[in-house]
């Protein structure tokens, strides 16, 4: 049997529960509100904080989604679906400036917050200003960048002008990190007060689908059914709880083993585990994937140890032998990326080529990295003069064996895979030596260590990566030259493989300033082509999801990478038995 | 001589402890396995199937014929994976004690004999003593691994820099046992009488002290070896050990972790190996200890 026929059949008991999971789309017919009972979630992290603002802890920012709404959510496909706007703004309806330096946002009319009183733009303008208080600390000031002013010419309209044009303005309020607060609220916790106001942390007012009743800190939260929801007859449930504690595993058991709890916040678990927590037969995993990749990062410039400090890994000396193309792609060709995934992550994970593997508009059709051809990765290396002469199982070329250090962080999953990966290149004819670093080292950005992932004192490196929103200008231009981590800027740079084109940095320029989202999708698409399929300066692996469980009697769920995963849990309900 | 009679007495007493004895062969039993054992035993620990069908087919099996102990998440076969890691944890346990019962002995010896000396380097084992040994350790590997394996490779920097780190901060209650062996004897007539035909002082240690003193140096060592393997474990444990691809006993039990619920036994064969070693180890000192000590006889 070759291994094209076996693997999907390995895959299948993982397959089926993602071709389950589309039917769940369709809403069902709504009972009245409040008739499903309580929803039962439970969270491996509990809960800190209820306002979104004051934590980057994404258990506290799904959970807050249940209170707090933004402008508008991205749905899985990382689309704006209007939440408290009324649509989403273009140049066509006229909300987003020609010259693109502002974007105008109107809100659904007749929304009220959970104690009675309207929601006006006010509220929108005074999170804006709650947030810009440098004194508050607020953990999502980033996605205000570029925005000078706010501006409320009614209650129905906010206005946010942008220092320069904005070719992509949607960062502002949006998603579960940028949701409204209530001005008579917080009114009186701006700036240093902000952490001082705890009633108003722990219990938001908020227009969502539920309300706070009671919050018990790193404990639980229970919640009601918001009685002056929008939307009639929503939420299905009377009231949701939201538990904290245990791990991945535990929480996926209460799941999936004994049906204690609806849904398990982020159970990410080895695949036999999965297969037997889901043989448990009381609810399935959902997966929804946003951008994170999981990568080897090819260092095109020279690591050697005897080259001075200071010039190890710098563009002064390129790589002796990763400069050619063909030893990269042979390298990238000898993968088997299914096996990768089988071993590491089920259905949590699947096999990549690209850089940018969401969404779904912004992703190249390249998948020729997907099948793993070890006779075609020798031929390139003998194409490119790596020749095994003295018969000891590794290439040499003019002198020099190919063998090269292959380094990544502590991690069970990583080390199995840096394990797997020696195998396929031994058995190319290239020798690797490994190295594992805590963690905590590698991602520290310590210039006075030898072992970040900046300084890439090796060879080759692997880790994941991704981009913050749904657009990944930021994420390519990080490839251009001036982001190479050198010594002379303490290491500091995005640019970890040391690639560096004066033709792809003018592609990024002229994404930069191209606002025609179709244009915008075929320019991503031409810069992920040249970083993979082109050049092969990074091999990109396994495009990773968010992975929760959930139970069978639960309808409507539609995880969403993009945003909160809970951010419909409005359409969630209970099904018929 | 002193130490002939120790000596000549010395296995017969020790013989006579069924214990140790048992400890002996355990231990004797152990290493001939994992030294011996991969002769016989000539599956590759490292070998994956390049063939991803037949490496998922070999993947998490039970226990057969083919593999006695099974295999792990990638199909690597468990029993030449066991025999490896003991080799590298025996062969770190060993070198370390050496390295700490050298340093140790030294101080010891120094500190016992020379008054001028003994202040100032029992104070510097007392410094020792007082240092948080992992954080140190941990240090050490950031600061000097990758020049050492620079020298030497990867792989014997590992080794060098683990033993090293070990044996440094594992000195001290060798040290301290053979200074106060080292002052009671230096009282002894028999030393006197060497000082007093005028034998110069190294001679003196070398040819008059030292074997007397090994007895409670054996005994340290046993302890030694045992503290060493379950150091080397650690260091493994926490990642900052050998490259990740060298199976050692502490490496092992580190990735069994993960795997603890569907497969216990690759939680099980590396600990059990570690603790019977460790156990032998201990018995074996103690045993040594009693035929050594004259009270008991």
């Amino acid at each position: 049997m070759s291994a094209k026929s076996i693997l999907p059949m390995l895959l299948r008991g993982t397959a089926a529960a993602l071709i389950l999971a589309p039917t769940a789309f369709v809403p069902a017919a709504h009972a009245a509100r409040g008739s499903d009972g309580e929803l039962r979630l439970l969270f491996n992290q509990a809960v800190s904080t209820l306002n979104v603002y004051l934590s980057s802890g994404t258990k506290d920012i799904t959970a807050a989604s249940l209170v707090l709404e933004p402008l508008a959510a991205y749905d899985p496909d990382g689309q704006l679906v209007p939440r408290l706007a009324a649509e989403i703004p273009s140049q066509k309806n006229g909300g987003i400036a020609t010259d693109l330096t502002s974007i105008t946002w109107k809100l659904k009319p007749g929304v009220q917050w959970s104690d009675g009183t309207p929601l006006t733009s006010e509220d929108v303008k005074f999170t804006y200003d709650y947030c810009r208080n440098p004194e508050t600390g607020c953990a999502h000031a980033a996605k205000l960048d570029g925005v000078i002013a706010v501006e409320t010419p009614d209650p129905q309209t906010v206005t946010f002008r942008f220092a320069a044009p904005m070719p992509y303005p949607f960062q502002p309020f949006t998603g579960a990190t940028g949701p409204v607060l209530q001005k008579a609220q917080f009114a009186a916790c701006l700036g240093k007060l902000a952490a001082t106001c705890t009633a108003q942390n722990a219990s938001p007012i908020g227009t969502g689908p539920f309300m706070v009743t009671d919050f018990k800190v790193n404990d639980v939260v229970t919640m009601a059914a918001n009685p002056l929801y929008r939307e009639a007859e929503k939420p299905a449930f009377a009231t949701a709880t939201i538990k904290g504690g245990g791990d991945a595993l535990s929480s996926a058991s209460a799941v999936l083993e004994t049906g204690e709890f609806d849904y398990a916040w982020n159970t990410l678990i080895n695949p036999e585990q999965q297969l037997q927590m889901e043989a448990g037969g009381k609810g399935r995993f959902v997966s929804a994937f946003g951008a994170l990749v999981e990568r080897i990062e090819v260092n095109l410039t020279d690591p050697a140890a005897t080259l001075p400090e200071g010039e190890r890994s710098t563009v002064k000396h390129p790589h002796p032998i990763l400069s050619d193309v063909r030893v990269r792609k042979a390298l990238s060709l000898a993968i088997a990326r299914d096996v990768l995934v089988e071993i590491g992550y089920g259905a949590a994970g699947k096999p990549t080529c690209n850089m940018v593997a969401g969404p779904p508009h912004y992703v190249s059709d390249n998948t020729a990295c997907l099948h793993q051809d070890l006779p075609a990765a020798r031929a390139l290396l003998e194409a490119a003069g790596w020749q095994d002469t003295d018969g000891d199982g590794i290439r040499e070329k003019d002198g020099r064996k190919l063998s090269f250090l292959f380094q990544t962080t502590v991690n069970p999953v990583r080390q199995d895979f840096q394990a797997l990966i020696k195998g396929w290149w031994n058995d190319i004819g290239v020798e690797v030596d490994l190295k594992a670093i805590d963690g905590s080292v590698f991602f520290s950005g310590d210039a006075g260590s030898p072992d970040t992932n900046e300084k890439f004192y090796a060879d080759f490196e692997m880790y994941a990566n991704e981009f913050d929103g749904t657009d990944p200008q930021a994420y390519l231009a990080a490839r251009s030259c001036d982001k190479i981590p050198a010594p002379d800027r303490q290491w500091q740079g995005e640019n970890i493989g040391r690639f560096c084109d004066p033709a792809y940095d003018a592609m990024v320029a002229e994404l930069a300033k191209t606002a025609n989202m179709a244009e915008r999708a075929q320019l991503v698409k031409a810069l992920n082509d040249r970083l993979t399929a082109g050049d092969q300066v990074v091999i990109p692996l396994i495009h990773r999801g968010r992975f929760s469980a959930i139970s069978n009697t639960l309808g409507g769920v539609a995880l969403s990478a993009w945003d909160s995963e809970l951010w419909n849990v409005a359409d969630w309900h209970r099904l018929p038995r | 001589m002193a130490d002939r009679i120790v000596a000549n007495g010395l296995w017969p007493r020790f013989r006579r402890q069924a214990a140790a004895m048992t400890a002996l062969m355990v231990l004797a039993l152990l290493i001939l396995l994992v030294i011996c054992g991969p002769l016989i035993w000539r599956i590759d620990p490292h070998f994956i199937d390049s063939d991803p069908v037949r490496m998922i087919g070999l993947r998490n099996q039970a226990p057969s014929l083919a593999h006695p102990l099974g295999t792990d998440q990638l199909g690597r076969d468990m029993l030449a994976r066991l025999m490896l890691g003991g080799q590298v944890s025996l062969a770190v346990g060993l070198v370390a004690m050496l390295v700490a019962l050298g340093i140790g002995t030294g101080i010891g010896l120094l500190a016992g004999y020379f008054r001028r000396l003994d202040g100032w380097l029992m104070r510097l084992t007392d410094i020792f003593l007082s240092l948080p040994v992992l954080p140190l350790m941990l240090v050490m590997m950031f600061l000097f691994r990758d020049a050492l394996g620079r020298w030497i490779g990867p792989g014997a920097g590992s080794f060098a820099l683990i033993v090293l780190a070990i044996g440094l901060t594992g000195w001290m209650p060798a040290a301290r046992l053979v200074r106060a062996e080292v002052l009671s004897l230096r009282e002894r007539d028999f030393i006197r009488a060497a000082r007093a035909i005028g034998a110069p002082a190294p001679r003196i240690l070398r040819h008059h002290i030292l074997p007397n003193v090994w007895a409670p140096v054996l005994v340290a060592a046993s302890l030694g070896i045992s503290s060493a393997i379950l150091t080397e474990s650690m260091l493994s444990f926490l990642g900052f050990g050998f490259p990740p691809d060298m199976p050692t006993w502490g490496r092992l039990l580190h990735e069994g972790v993960g795997a603890m619920r569907s497969h216990p036994d690759r939680l099980v064969w590396p600990g059990l190996a570690l603790t019977l070693t460790l156990l032998c180890v201990t018995y074996i000192g103690e045993g040594l200890r009693r035929a050594l000590d004259p009270r008991q006889h």
